[in-house]
């Protein structure tokens, strides 16, 4: 059978109704327009109670197969513009009561396939065949201000859905959850800690070194998708290229990301209940060496440079002590000689997490309705010990998610929309203004230290750097609770008004939105004061107190209640309004459309004076025949960021498209589906710079001077002084993006896919002061000036299989791959660098390092070896040989070379597949990024510190093909080089899930329409070379570690009623 | 019943209803006119433009404070433990890029920010040397700039702002200078646009300076509580900028200037340059001559109250009256004092992994017997066996020697602390976290300020950048190098002849030490070094002057001065006194001193951009 899309496509277009026109609502009579609105508030209350009522009613039945003549169990059947419907059973069969009077159509829909309408007038009984839906499920796409059909869309936009976001493996940021879904989005995670996993995101690289984060809408409207719960996602889009992002002006230079939530459709009311348990494990955490091989380490270390610090006698430990330190012969020994693995104590081996959704969607031809509900609880991996204070503090994350959207259908031609969205995430911390102090510990402290508590019940500290080495544990455990509760309110109301009785084809839309923010913050305080005390290896006991070192009295200081306490320079508020009409017109072969809008934002926090931002966007797009499209957009734009020149600004773009396919000469090749060449062209801006109001340089007031005869006296003149010098000149970042793109579907749905190429030149990217070559002596930060220049070229490949068999076996494979590099034109270099020292032509944020060689085995080695700048007499066989780049016969500054790539991959690489067999469904998901640098510097004897990590075996003169230099314990040379710099390339199962659907018997006996039970994981499985799991050195304690990243196995059910 | 809609009406309401919108957009995106701040707020009375200027005391870094641990002592006066992290450390190995080094927390001096540029900095972890001058030299320029704007005002309030201006203007020049060579003299607001001044010489910089600070001068008052505008702040006046201070700094202008490093530098000539050096007698002696009048307040703090050039045990800030310029100082409570780990061992409470500094015995034989004569002077009476008896008494002000009482109360369970045990294997020695040398640093810290005797609770350390005796020291120096005899003076007023020899001789004997020895009077290089170990004895580890004054002399390569010692030694006692047998002088230390060591390196990113601006020699 073949497909004959465009049959659909109108037939669809046709169910489109019009139009009876609004004012014939206001021209009613009194009494027609009570029982209207009668019928209306009438309508409202059956959306709610999901019974039909009775009326003339005849039962027909039916059959649903598919084209291979299997019965599809669970296909909806709904009387059309009616709430009347039901779903196929086991059978593909089903059941009906109609009324006998008016609309006899039926609508029958499954996931997956095509829908169908059948008009049963006279009919009873019917065999509906459902045509899979193989080119695109969703043949709608979501852009910027708007919806097209799949088929014109002439921009590179990605689309995922809500199933796709769903079996990511309990992840709740729904950032993470977009990893290795879209082709051409990139994400970098730093931490694992509750509430705070949301990732880094690049589209399509990085384009600038100032804010390269994209622009994220929901609904229509800029808000942050940190905290939003992924059931309640409908579609996500992304837009890369810049007749997509163009409409966005001024904020698309970065990509768009536009997600829509979900809405009711019509039908009876749908109850979707979902409900997991997700288990997160440590993922990857360095390993470290205990008491006796680190002080056995440093007793080699310490050896070795002898020669240059002769002082390291004095601290060498005898072997007779190293034992201890493996065997105590007793408790007071093993206190004495401790041996603490700081990993293992601080973190458990597992954590919860649970999450709960409930929705309930419908609605009538008068209104629609989604409403939901979701709580979600994220557990804590760190092992909290009893403090004995009658409070458990420890980290994790709770979020109640309301969402309510509503459509109401005011007359024929007007509707009018509200959404509500309520959130209420509380985040519990520590109240330690010092949290890197916990991953310093955890990750940094010398297993010989101290233990983390003494039988007696004192915490442990290190007197000898208190400051240095901390109880992370003790701290942990003693410093309070923050809770920090933050409160979403996001309202939007929509006004669409058909025009259609001034101008066939016109419609109006207004939108109105609130959005407001607050946070407030509660929790126990304290300020970490606790019992503690240290034993020396000596058996000397120091005691930890307030006032002086060996007072033998110690008070705790008490804790309080913080009770909750709003936040006010974080409470956050926004207006917007916008303002659209919608033209679309067919004359002949040639559908053209029209949009035009006005808009308006006004954004503030706390006290600062408010943000504002005014647009003027346009579209038209002209489609002939289906086979040759054409669009063309542009945004005027306001910013308050800029100078008065500079305000505003006009950004366009063009883009073409040729569906092949389409034409005549083609349509008889059966197998080829579907083959359309599309290019893009435009401009986009970014206007995302750090500070405001940068063209001036402003006066600051406040502070005085520490003046007079005591320490507490204070001048009475209040200082002036000049604020960040500003630029007049300063205006937005351009961006000029080209694409070209193909699409393709072969053997009736088997074989899909898209490639596109695209290069961005962006120009005028700010370069912040600091970074500038601006000579120290102008005496403030220089001002920031648009100089930069990139380029980013890349590409995107995606492929897809999908074949069914017979007995509705199915199997599908996703591959993608985004390959994305940037390069700086120019970001005004030092002039007198000598190439390989500017930004100029590397990527931004390229890895630079002074490289090493190979190792420095003999003393003739060492004299041969290029002089250093800087402790040249510390150099000792062992060492490595650096690298004299520029051959200058020493080893500083100018031998900093790139090598390696950034801390962002070039490459990124998803695959997933999967198996589909009647209620059975399997799915694996790897992801994988390469070409990626991070430096990572889990150094050996930090402070010396007894702290050394396993990086395989030391060099020795035994031993000179080692896979490491031994460390240095005094006399160190801060040399490393490049060591540090690990390939982050890595291998991940991203995302694996074993789901059965019930969907008959005694689920059907028990009134559900499906039950699906699932297993899931994220992150199960990881192959890299990096010592931790993290893609990012975000969070914590940077470079030394953070809370850890986790794999996540969740186990779930999700019922629909 | 339809309801004709006129399309032209709808027409008009959204053409009108564009224009307002479109009327209203530039406006709407307006910085609101409340956020600004005018210039003639700033600058329009003494009040606020008084607040515009002095936001630069500010920019004068505390440097015994920039991080928990604070190291300026750059050259040969003390020694630290063996740490990897200690910017004295990486100087001694000839690591001088380290300067630009901000770890934030550790391993960093005052002469870096740790977080660039922090134009108002309230606490010391802000402070940075390189930063804040350049700072400092900008807000001058835009002050200056702006004087015309000062028109509610009296000509006293005029001068008064002009002279602070031009003071710190020429100030900020020289510190940059004195560590990194010859600049560019900014002396005008500089824009956005290209920037291509080139660096001067030496030389010429400091002539530049000294134009600055010489007219500086004559704007500034003798003595803020006797102007009108002083009453407001009558009694606090102490720490503002007087035309004694002026005078102070543009001597060590013009003595610096002269010196033979900047000399070589400027005409290489690797001497003094007489005339520079007459210059700089003369502005001593200015500034000299007002407290000897009486006409300006600053005095040699008496000998019992000595220590008060560094700290006081009480709320009073140090200093008063012999400092001519501090850095403000940044309180941040009892105990929490960079100071207090710096020279007090683990077990006198210090901390106990490696913070503390000890003097080197190299230096400490600086010190020399309270007769005035230098230990190895014929007839010094210096004793091997007794190396602590009668020495000059500044050397038990600033140094702690074996055998000497630390804790004055407690019981017998103090005894094992009680008396430094300084000698080898002692208990305050070590290598990693007590002395190293066999001494102790006492000077910017009470003896009592062991955990027994506990008087820590209220300590304010402040030590100058500039006090008096230096002056006198800097004072004699000039006049020999100018004059050319220590018998020389500058030729000023007739009721106040100061020679060479008396301004060092003023110094000592407010110590009750000796007067400099006939021996040493009798030709320039005799009494010169004199002036060198006298500078040493009474500016030990203040400011970088050692730091300076061993690279101004050309010295800081010579052996005696890259090598850093300690004593190793046993105590006994002979003839009922505490004695040091088996003495022995052992190199801990030896600095790596280069050429290139005479200048810090430019920052790499600075020198790369013209080349007009280029890098110290070696770097």
């Amino acid at each position: 059978m073949t497909l004959d899309y465009k049959k659909l496509i109108k037939e669809k277009r046709k169910m489109g109704k019009t139009n009876k026109r609004l004012f014939q609502f206001f021209s009613l009579s009194n009494s027609k327009r009570e029982k209207l609105l009668r019928v209306f508030l009438f309508s409202v209350i059956i959306l709610f109670s999901t019974s039909s009522f009775a009326q003339e009613n005849r039962i027909v039945k039916g059959l649903v197969v598919d084209n291979n003549e299997n019965p599809i169990p669970g296909a909806t059947v709904i009387l059309k513009e009616s709430t009347i419907g039901t779903t196929t059973d086991q059978y593909g069969e089903f059941s009906l009561n109609i009324p006998t009077s008016g609309n006899q159509i039926l609508v029958i829909s499954f996931i997956g396939m095509l829908g169908e309408e059948i008009d049963m007038t006279g009919k009873d009984y019917i065999k509906a065949v459902l045509v899979e839906n193989l080119v695109e499920i969703a043949d709608v796409v979501v852009v910027g201000y708007g919806r097209q059909k799949k088929e014109s869309v002439v921009g590179a936009i990605s689309q995922t859905k809500a199933e796709v976001l769903e079996r990511t493996g309990g992840v709740n940021s729904l950032g993470a959850a977009l990893t290795g879904n879209i082709p051409g989005l990139i994400t970098l995670q730093g931490t694992g800690k509750p509430g705070e996993e949301d990732p880094i995101i690049y589209i399509r690289g990085q384009g600038t070194w100032n804010n390269s984060q994209p622009l994220i809408l929901i609904d229509g409207i800029e808000r942050s998708m940190s905290g939003l719960d992924i059931n309640s996602v409908e579609s996500i889009s992304v837009l890369k290229d810049a007749s997509a992002t163009a409409v966005f002006g001024v904020k698309g230079a970065n990509g768009v990301i536009l997600i829509t939530t979900k809405r009711g459709s019509e039908g009876k009311a749908n109850i979707t209940v979902n409900s997991s348990a997700t288990m997160k494990i440590p993922s990857r955490i360095p390993n470290k060496y205990d008491s006796y091989d680190a002080l056995r380490i440093r007793n080699m270390a310490i050896e070795r440079e002898l020669g240059v610090e002769p002082g390291g006698w004095a601290s060498i430990t005898p072997i007779a002590e190293l034992n201890k330190y493996r065997n105590p012969s007793s408790l007071e020994e093993a206190e004495r000689y401790p041996n603490v693995d700081w990993q293992k104590e601080s973190f458990k081996d597992y954590a919860m997490s649970y999450n709960s959704n409930i929705s309930i969607s419908g609605g009538s031809e008068l209104v629609k309705y989604f409403t939901s509900v979701d709580y979600l609880n994220e557990g804590d991996i760190m092992n909290v010990r009893d403090n004995g204070k009658g409070y458990t503090p420890g980290y994790g994350y709770d979020r109640l998610n309301f969402r309510s959207n509503l459509d109401l259908n005011i007359t024929n031609s007007t509707t009018f929309t509200a959404n509500l969205y309520g959130s209420y995430g509380q985040k519990q911390d520590t109240w330690s203004n010092f949290e890197y102090t916990m991953w310093q510990g955890v990750y940094g402290n010398p297993p010989d230290a101290f233990p983390i508590q003494y039988s007696d019940g004192a915490w442990g500290f290190y007197p000898k750097d208190p400051v240095g080495v901390v109880n992370s544990v003790s701290n942990f455990s003693n410093s309070g609770i923050q809770k920090v509760n933050t409160t979403n309110v996001n309202t939007d109301f929509t006004l669409n008004q058909d025009l259609g009785m001034l101008l066939k084809g016109l419609k109006m839309k207004g939108v109105f939105s609130l959005d407001n923010s607050f946070i407030s913050e509660s929790g126990v305080i304290d300020w970490g004061g606790t019992y503690a005390k240290w034993i020396s290896p000596d058996g000397e006991v120091f005691l930890l107190n307030e006032s002086g070192r060996n007072r033998y009295d110690f008070v705790v200081g008490p804790w309080s209640y913080q009770s909750d306490s709003v936040q006010y320079e974080e409470t956050y508020r926004k207006i917007f309004y916008q303002l659209q009409s919608d033209y679309s017109t067919k004359i002949g072969r040639n559908e053209i459309t029209a949009m035009g809008l006005f808009s308006r934002e006004e954004y503030a926090k706390g006290s600062e004076f408010p943000h504002y931002r005014e647009d003027w966007v346009f579209r038209t797009t002209y489609n002939y025949n289906e086979r040759y499209f054409a669009e063309f957009n542009g945004s005027y734009n306001g910013s308050e960021r800029f100078g008065r020149d500079y305000r505003f600004e006009f950004f366009p773009s063009a883009a073409i498209g040729w569906m092949i396919s389409n034409e005549s000469f083609l349509q008889n090749i059966s197998w080829l589906d579907k083959f359309k060449i599309r290019g893009s062209w435009g401009r986009v801006g970014n206007d995302a710079v750090s500070a405001r109001w940068l063209y001036q340089t402003p006066w600051e007031y406040g502070g005085e001077t520490y003046l007079g005869t005591t320490f507490t006296d204070r001048s009475p003149y209040v200082w002036y002084s000049e604020g960040k010098i500003g630029n007049p000149d300063i205006h937005w970042e351009t961006v000029e993006k080209k694409n070209l793109g193909i699409e393709y579907a072969f053997f009736h749905g088997l074989l899909e896919g898209s490639i596109d190429v695209f290069k961005d030149y962006r120009y005028d990217i700010l370069v912040n002061g600091s970074d500038r070559a601006v000579m120290v002596y102008l005496g403030g930060d220089p001002p920031t000036a648009n100089l930069g220049e990139t380029e980013v070229k890349g590409y995107e490949i995606e492929t897809k299989l999908n074949k069914r068999f017979a007995n509705s076996f199915r199997v599908w494979i996703n591959c993608s791959m985004t390959h994305a590099k940037d390069k700086i034109l120019a970001a005004d270099d030092p002039a007198l660098y000598p190439d390989y020292k500017k930004k100029q032509g590397y990527q931004i944020a390229q890895y630079r390092s002074i490289m090493i060689s190979d190792f420095v085995n003999t003393w003739d080695e060492v004299y041969a070896s290029t002089e250093w700048n800087a402790n040249d007499g510390l150099k000792l066989p062992g060492d490595y040989n650096f690298i004299d780049f520029n051959g200058d016969g020493i080893i500083n500054d100018y031998d900093e070379a790139p090598n390696g790539f950034p801390e962002r991959p070039q490459n990124t690489y998803s695959t997933s597949f999967g198996i589909d067999y009647k209620g059975f469904s399997l799915f694996v998901q790897f992801y994988g990024v390469n070409n990626v640098t991070r430096y990572i510097s889990f150094g050996n004897f930090p402070r010396q510190k007894n702290v050394v990590f396993d990086q395989g075996e030391f060099w020795s003169k035994d031993n000179k093909n080692a896979d490491s230099f031994l460390p240095r314990f005094i006399a160190q040379t801060s040399m490393t080089g490049n060591y540090y710099a690990y390939d982050g390339s890595y291998l991940r199962l991203k995302n694996a899930e074993l789901a059965y659907t019930f969907s008959s018997g005694l689920i059907n006996k028990l009134r559900m329409n499906s039950l699906q039970i699932y297993i899931n994981g994220n992150n199960l499985l990881l192959w890299t070379k990096m010592p931790d799991d993290r893609e990012s050195n975000l969070g914590g304690w940077g470079g030394q570690g953070s809370y850890p990243t986790v794999r996540r196995i969740n186990l779930g059910v999700k019922i629909i009623l | 019943m339809k309801k004709k809609i006129n399309l032209s009406k709808i027409l008009y309401t959204y053409t009108v209803l564009t224009c307002i919108l479109m009327t209203s957009c530039e406006e709407y995106l307006d910085k609101a006119p409340e956020a600004e701040i005018s210039e003639e707020e700033v600058f329009g009375t003494f009040k606020s433009f008084q607040g515009f200027v002095e936001e630069m005391y500010h920019c004068i870094p505390d440097y015994t404070k920039s991080t928990w641990v604070a190291d300026w002592n750059l050259a040969d006066e003390v020694i630290p433990t063996t740490v990897d992290w200690r910017l004295i450390t990486h100087f001694d190995n000839g690591d001088y890029w380290y300067w630009l080094t901000t770890a934030c927390g550790w391993n960093q001096s005052y002469l870096k920010a740790c977080n660039g540029v922090v134009t108002t900095p309230v606490d010391w972890f802000q402070v940075g040397l390189w930063d804040l001058s350049w700072y400092g030299l900008r807000k001058a320029n835009v002050g200056l700039a702006n004087l015309d704007k000062l028109v509610e005002a009296t000509q006293e309030e005029k001068d008064l702002i002009k002279g602070q201006l031009l003071f710190f203007r020429g100030f900020f020049h020289f510190q940059l200078m004195s560590l990194w060579g010859g600049l560019p003299y900014i002396e005008e607001v500089l824009g956005s646009g290209k920037l291509d001044l080139p660096r001067l010489s030496y030389q010429e910089t400091a002539k530049k300076v000294a134009r600055d600070l010489d007219s500086a001068a004559l704007f500034l008052p003798t003595d803020w509580d006797k102007t009108t505008i002083g009453r407001a702040t009558l009694g606090k006046n102490f720490q503002r900028i007087t035309k004694s201070v002026a005078y102070g700094y543009l001597g060590k202008n013009y003595l610096y200037a002269g010196s033979p490093l900047m000399n070589k530098e400027s005409t290489g000539n690797a001497t003094y340059d007489e005339e520079l050096c007459k210059k700089a007698a003369e502005a001593f002696y200015k500034c000299l001559y007002l407290s000897h009048t009486g006409e300006a307040p600053y005095r040699l703090i008496e000998w019992e109250r000595y220590h008060e050039n560094f700290y006081t045990l009480s709320n009073d800030l140090p200093g008063y009256p012999e400092s001519l310029l501090s850095p403000r100082f940044f309180w941040n409570g009892p105990g929490y004092d960079p100071s207090n780990s710096l020279w007090l061992p683990p077990v006198l409470g210090g901390n106990l992994d490696g913070n503390m500094v000890s003097p080197p015995h190299s230096y400490v034989k600086n010190f020399g017997m309270a007769n005035g004569l230098p230990l190895d002077a014929e007839g010094s009476g210096y004793d091997t066996l007794h190396p602590w008896t009668g020495r000059d008494p500044r050397f038990y002000e600033s140094i702690v020697h074996d055998g000497e009482r630390v804790i004055q109360g407690g019981d017998a369970s103090e005894d094992y602390r009680r008396y430094a045990n300084l000698y080898t294997d002692g208990n305050y020695r070590s290598e990693n976290n007590g002395s190293r040398t066999g001494y102790l640093l006492i000077k910017f810290i009470n003896l009592t300020a062991n955990p027994t005797d506990n008087e820590n609770q209220l300590r304010i350390n402040l030590p100058p950048y500039m006090r008096l005796a230096d002056v006198y020291l800097m004072y004699a120096e000039a006049v020999l190098q100018g004059y050319g005899t220590p018998q020389s003076s500058y030729p000023g007023e007739s009721n106040y002849v100061l020679t060479a020899g008396d301004a060092v001789n003023i110094v000592r004997g407010r110590a009750n030490v000796g007067a400099v020895d006939a021996r040493f009077l009798g030709s320039k290089d005799a009494f010169m070094s004199e002036i060198i170990r006298e500078r040493a004895v009474e500016l030990m580890c203040e400011a970088n002057i050692r730091f300076c004054d061993l690279r101004r002399w050309l010295l800081a390569k010579n052996m005696e001065y890259r090598e850093k010692t300690a004593i190793d030694f046993d105590r006994d006692t002979i003839d009922g006194e505490i004695a040091a047998i088996n003495m022995k002088e052992r190199v801990v230390v030896t600095r790596v001193v280069e050429d290139r060591h005479y200048w810090l390196p430019l920052p790499t990113d600075q020198v790369s951009i013209y080349r007009e601006f280029g890098q110290n020699p070696g770097w």
